[in-house]
Parts: structure tokens; C-alpha cells; sequence
């Protein structure tokens, strides 16, 4: 047998919280970065714009023309910076180039039609990526052109921003990530660790006495309906061990007595010389070994008419009436060597009820031979059966049984007031009594046919 | 007749032997089920009781494997065992009758003669107790001396002897009898059986015909009581 792979309610709380926790992160420090990154850019480009800016602040107005002025001093100014390279173009509409320290790329033609403002946008020059801005501003002085001016930067310190930003954003996004992971480990945990402690508690249970679980409040809701449907299993398990144990030390209490009896006449006989006296002690041995047989063989139908609930019987259609007449016949010669008259009134075949054939017969065999127990010699029994509705009594002409009585006898181990006489062990009525029960019939204790005695009798359904 | 009895328990083994004996039967009695198997090898007995609880193998597979050897005595199972399914894998393991523990003696020996009785051949001369009954010839006596006895009656003491000690049913008479509908008459089996007990007692037979009421009749023996 291959056991099924068990599924961890932690490994899958972790799964199902980490994973989606992880992917929330790292979206959040993805996006986080590329926000930083876009407002480094606006600051470098609006430094760009200032640049240019300058440098269109620089141009003058002489004889019609557009005229640059920068001093050395100026442009060095203008030009310097530690980490990235500077370049730049100014040109008019009219007079074309006016100044230049590289060839600049052009903006893209569509973006300078439809956008009037200033434009950036990449470029290279000299095989290293640099950002653009170009703007137009009408030439100084009233002239009618148009100042065109272009100044590009290498991008090193918007990489060296970017690359800044990562390295102290990772170690933050990663100390989150593992702050949150602990967190998540641990409150799984420590929830979890409720569980353990019921199965804990539960390992650990006792079963000589099966107390349900208590302090139920203290647990998780979510585990109070498993804690309860175990408290259900134990109050059931507690009763069915409560009435085992009822019934052995019933069994045994009714098995000693019939063995110490056994044992007190064999040793009669082991100690009696005169012969006939020995052979009355035997059949007093003998009359104590049938009673143990008799207990006996109750104890273990009443057993297993017990085990046999509803579900575990073997229900097949059976004719009643065949049954009935061979347990009469069964019991014939007990009822002879007592000289009680014991018939049968029914028909001989064609009573069929489902039912289980075996559990039938000790219902029956009980019925009568309590009926013969309790008859005294001379007496009649009778056993009736009659179909539809299926009814079968048995039928005494015996001493009865009283009316507060007839409520006691049903109950395992109650012996009436003349059960000593006859060798009873109180367990013949109760065992018909379940059996019935299991087939859906009902018994009742009633007065005999003719106003005395005693008739028993089972409806089935 | 030797029968063989497959017991552990050597007190139940020694009693029952004992008791066998009596009875004139004489058994050999064994404690295991190698020893069972063994014994049947070297004799043919006529019946195996055997119990189902053995200290060395179940007492089913014991019985399948003398089935298998060509073993064709019949088997009485005994069992302490509880189960009702027992009962089916014990008669479909090839045991012929089933006896549970504990059991009272005369119920052991009745299934043995029956059980003995089924596996003799069809029986040309019947006889129980003091009654001699012949069915070919058509013959009853008692003592040596012939019933003088009608078809009817003479039915009527056949089936009774078929089953001696179990009842027979008016019903059962009517259709050993009568072989027609119209003749069918239930009354007339009391007349029959009071004709036939009155001269089984003629003939100083020790048999008597019970009438059981609401069941039949049975043949018994006049000791019986």
C-alpha cells in the first residue's frame, strides 16, 4: 500500500501567503525604482534645458544677424563637468551653423512639428549615448529668424543615479522581504503550534476514561468543529464501552455462579463412595453444565445480536413458518421430559418476512423456552404464527407474569420472582427482545389467550 | 467402522473418544492437522470430525487438502468459532455437517449416524430400534414377526422411518399417499397412524408414534422419555 503524499497545512499556509507576498515586493520595488529613476531623468533634463537656456540667452542681435558671443572663460564654464561630456550646437533658420562643438544628432522630425516647447530625446555621438534637448527661440533684437540651439549630455550620471538608487534600494527591499517572511513563518507557526497542541492532547488521551476535550473556547474557532465532531466520536465510544463493560461484568457474575455450582458437585462426586448416591451427583454435574451451557450461549447471542446492528445483518427472505416449526420441533423433547404440551398453530410454509435466518431462530427458541421454563408440568405452550399482518406469539397457560413485571423482564439480567427456580438467566426475553428490535418488529408481554398466563408476542412490519 | 477425530484438546479429544465408544464407535483420535492428513492417508476411515481450531494449520485447510488427496468420507466440522459465515466456508471447504461447541452429546452422535447413514448406499432393509422394514418387498416386522399392514400404513411407517426421531408433517403423508388432488384427504393420516400405533403395540414393539401438535408425527423409541 503506498501511502498518499500528506499535504502540510504549514508548507501550503507558507506557499500560498510567501508567494504571493514575494511577487507584491518585488512589483513594489520594480515600480519603486523605476519612479526614481524617471524623476532623476526630469531633474537632469531640466538642468539640460537650463543649459540651453544660457546658452539662447547668450545670442545678440548685430547688423540683422544673429551673433553669439561666448568668451572662453564662459564656454569653459559652460562646458565643464567631472563626470559627463557636454556638447552643443546653436544654428539660426537663416544663417544655418553658428557655433558648434560636435555634430549633435537632429531631433526627430515628427516630434519638432507637432511640439513647439522643448524637446529631448537620445542620441549618440562619438558612439556614446547621450540625452538631447533642442530648443527654438525667436532671435534677439527683432530679427526675424529663429535661434535653434541643441545641447546634449553623456548619460553617466543618470546611470551612476540609477545604479545609486538600486544599491540602496535591493538591501531595503530584501530586509522587507525577509522581515515579512519571518513574519509570516512565525505566525503561521505559532498558529499552527495550536493544532500540535490538540494532537498533542489527543495523543496523549486516556482511554479507561474518555472525557470529551474540554476548554474548547481557548482553541481557534476553525477548530472547534473538529474538536466537537471528536467529542462526538468519544461520548459514543464511551458509551459503547460504558455498556461493554456493563455487560462483561454482568457475563461474568452470571458465568461464576453456574461454575462454582460445577465445581461444588464434581467434587461431590470425587468424594461420594456409595454408588447411587453417585450417580444423583452426576446428574447434578450434568444439570450445572447445561445451565453454564445455557448462560453461555445467551451471553454470546445477546452479544452478537448486539454487534449485529441494522447494517451488519444478512437480511434475506425467510419463510417465518418453517423456521417457527423447527425450533417447535426443537424444542419438543425439552417440553416432553417437563410434560408440557407444546404445539404449533400456523401454516406450515409461506410465512416470508426478510430477516436473518439465525437471529429468527434464537428469537423464537428464546420465546419458547422461556414459555417451557417457566411452565410448570401439565401446562401447555403454543406457538402461533399467522401472516398478514406477519404476528407470532407464544402462548402459555403458566403462572403469568405480573403486570408491574412485565416492563423488568425486558431488561438484561432481571430475574422475576420464580427465575431461581427455573434455572434462568435473565437474558431470554431481552435477547428476543433486540432481535425483534432488529427486524423492525415489535414485542409485547401480554396475558395468555384465555385470561391467564402468558402470551408473548412479536409484530413484524 | 473407525472414525477418525481431529482434536487438540486432548480432555474434549479423550471424553468424546470415550463416549464414542460407548456408542461402538470406534475412533482414532489425532491432536493436529499434519497428523490428520497422515492418518487418513494410511486408513480409510468411514467419517472425520474435525475440529476447526488447530494448533499447527486451520482446520479449513486441512479438510481442503483431504478433499484434494480423493478423500470422500464425510466430514463433521466442529468449531467454537462464532461466525455464521464459518458455516458457509466450513460446507464450502467440502465439510458435510457443521456442529458448533458446546454441543450436548446425543446431538453428536445422531449427526454422525446420519452423516454415516448418507454416505451408505440406498438401504434395502431399514430398521430402527425393533421395527425391520424391507420397502422392496414391501415388508415390515417386528421381533421376526410381520406387521400385517396396508399400502397406506405401509407408507406411512416408510416415512417415518426415513427421518426416525424428526416429525413428519400431515402435509408430507398426504403427498407420500395420495397421488392424486381429488384424493387428497388430511383427516384420513390420523386414522392411518392410530391403525399403525395399534399394531406396532400388537407386536410388542418398542417403538411408539408421538403426535406433535401442530407439527406431525414422529417414530421414537418407547425409552425415549
Amino acid at each position: 500500500m503506498n501511502k498518499p503524499t500528506q499535504s502540510s497545512l504549514r508548507r501550503q499556509l507558507l506557499v500560498h501567503l510567501a508567494v504571493p507576498l514575494l511577487a507584491v515586493l518585488v512589483l513594489g520595488a520594480a515600480g519603486g525604482m523605476l519612479i526614481a529613476r524617471h524623476i532623476g531623468y526630469q531633474v537632469h533634463d531640466q538642468w539640460l534645458l537650463d543649459s540651453a537656456m544660457t546658452l539662447a540667452s547668450q545670442a545678440r542681435a548685430a547688423d540683422h544677424r544673429v551673433q553669439l558671443s561666448l568668451p572662453p572663460a564662459a564656454l569653459q564654464m559652460f562646458e565643464w563637468d567631472q563626470i559627463d561630456h557636454i556638447y552643443w550646437q546653436a544654428s539660426s533658420a537663416r544663417q544655418g551653423l553658428l557655433f558648434s562643438n560636435a555634430a549633435l544628432p537632429q531631433p526627430p522630425a515628427a516630434a519638432q512639428a507637432a511640439r513647439p516647447g522643448p524637446q529631448f530625446y537620445d542620441g549618440v555621438i562619438d558612439g556614446q549615448a547621450v540625452r538631447v534637448v533642442a530648443i527654438d527661440r525667436p532671435a534677439p533684437g527683432g530679427i526675424d529668424d529663429t535661434l535653434h540651439i541643441l545641447v546634449a549630455e553623456t548619460m553617466h550620471k543618470r546611470e551612476n543615479v540609477a545604479t545609486k538608487i538600486f544599491s540602496q534600494w535591493a538591501p531595503l527591499q530584501i530586509s522587507v522581504l525577509v522581515l515579512a517572511a519571518s513574519f509570516i513563518w512565525l505566525a503561521v507557526t505559532r498558529n499552527l503550534r495550536k493544532v500540535d497542541s490538540v494532537a498533542a492532547r489527543l495523543g496523549a488521551y486516556e482511554t479507561d476514561r474518555l472525557t470529551p476535550i474540554t476548554d474548547t473556547e481557548r482553541m481557534p474557532a476553525e477548530i472547534a468543529p473538529l474538536i466537537s465532531a471528536i467529542n462526538g466520536l468519544l461520548t459514543k465510544l464511551s458509551e459503547e464501552q460504558d455498556s461493554q463493560k456493563r455487560f462483561i461484568s454482568n457475563a461474568a457474575h452470571q458465568l461464576r455462579t453456574p461454575l462454582a455450582t460445577l465445581q461444588v458437585q464434581t467434587q461431590r462426586v470425587l468424594r461420594e463412595r456409595d454408588p447411587l448416591k453417585h450417580n444423583q451427583a452426576l446428574d447434578d454435574v450434568h444439570r450445572a453444565v447445561t445451565r453454564l451451557h445455557h448462560v453461555t450461549h445467551q451471553l454470546l447471542t445477546l452479544m452478537r445480536s448486539e454487534r449485529q446492528t441494522e447494517k451488519h445483518l444478512k437480511l434475506a427472505p425467510v419463510d417465518l413458518a418453517e423456521i417457527a416449526r423447527e425450533e417447535v420441533e426443537r424444542w419438543t423433547d425439552s417440553a416432553l421430559q417437563k410434560e408440557i404440551d407444546l404445539g404449533y398453530e400456523g401454516p406450515e410454509h409461506g410465512v416470508e418476512i426478510t430477516g436473518e435466518s439465525h437471529l429468527l431462530r434464537e428469537l423464537i427458541g428464546n420465546l419458547i423456552d422461556n414459555a417451557i421454563r417457566y411452565q410448570s408440568p401439565g401446562g401447555t405452550v403454543t406457538l402461533i404464527l399467522s401472516g398478514d399482518p406477519v404476528t407470532l406469539a407464544v402462548d402459555d397457560d403458566g403462572p403469568g407474569i405480573p403486570e408491574h413485571e412485565r416492563g423488568l423482564v425486558l431488561e438484561r439480567f432481571y430475574r422475576g420472582s420464580t427465575s431461581e427456580l427455573a434455572g434462568g438467566c435473565g437474558l431470554g426475553l431481552p435477547i428476543a427482545y433486540e432481535i425483534a428490535a432488529r427486524h423492525g418488529a415489535h414485542l409485547s408481554i401480554a396475558t395468555g389467550t384465555w385470561g391467564r398466563g402468558t402470551r408473548v408476542q412479536v409484530d413484524f412490519q | 467402522m473407525p472414525l477418525l477425530l481431529v482434536e487438540d484438546d486432548r480432555e474434549l479429544a479423550h471424553g468424546l473418544s470415550c463416549s464414542l465408544a460407548q456408542s461402538d464407535y470406534a475412533a482414532d483420535v489425532v491432536f493436529d492437522g499434519q497428523s490428520a492428513i497422515l492418518a487418513c492417508k494410511n486408513t480409510d476411515y468411514d467419517l472425520v470430525i474435525l475440529d476447526l481450531g488447530l494448533p499447527d494449520m486451520d482446520g479449513l485447510e486441512v479438510l481442503r487438502r483431504l478433499r484434494k488427496t480423493g478423500m470422500s468420507a464425510p466430514v463433521l466440522i466442529l468449531t467454537a468459532r462464532f461466525d455464521l459465515d464459518d458455516r458457509v466456508s466450513g460446507l464450502d471447504a467440502g465439510g458435510d455437517d457443521y456442529l458448533a461447541k458446546p454441543f450436548a452429546l446425543p446431538e453428536l452422535e445422531a449427526r454422525i449416524r446420519a452423516l454415516l447413514r448418507r454416505g451408505a448406499p440406498q438401504e434395502s432393509r431399514i430398521q430402527f430400534c425393533d421395527i425391520v422394514f424391507e420397502p422392496v418387498s414391501k415388508m415390515a416386522s417386528i421381533h421376526g414377526r410381520e406387521l400385517a399392514l396396508t399400502a397406506a400404513e405401509f407408507a406411512v411407517l416408510g416415512l417415518l422411518l426415513r427421518r426416525p426421531g424428526r416429525v413428519v408433517s400431515k402435509t408430507q403423508f398426504v403427498e407420500e399417499i395420495y397421488d392424486h388432488a381429488d384424493e387428497k384427504n388430511p383427516a384420513m393420516i390420523e386414522v392411518f397412524v392410530s391403525r399403525l400405533r395399534r399394531k406396532l403395540a400388537e407386536a410388542q414393539s418398542q417403538t411408539l408414534i408421538r403426535a406433535l401438535r401442530g407439527l406431525g408425527y414422529r417414530l421414537e423409541e418407547a425409552s425415549h422419555e
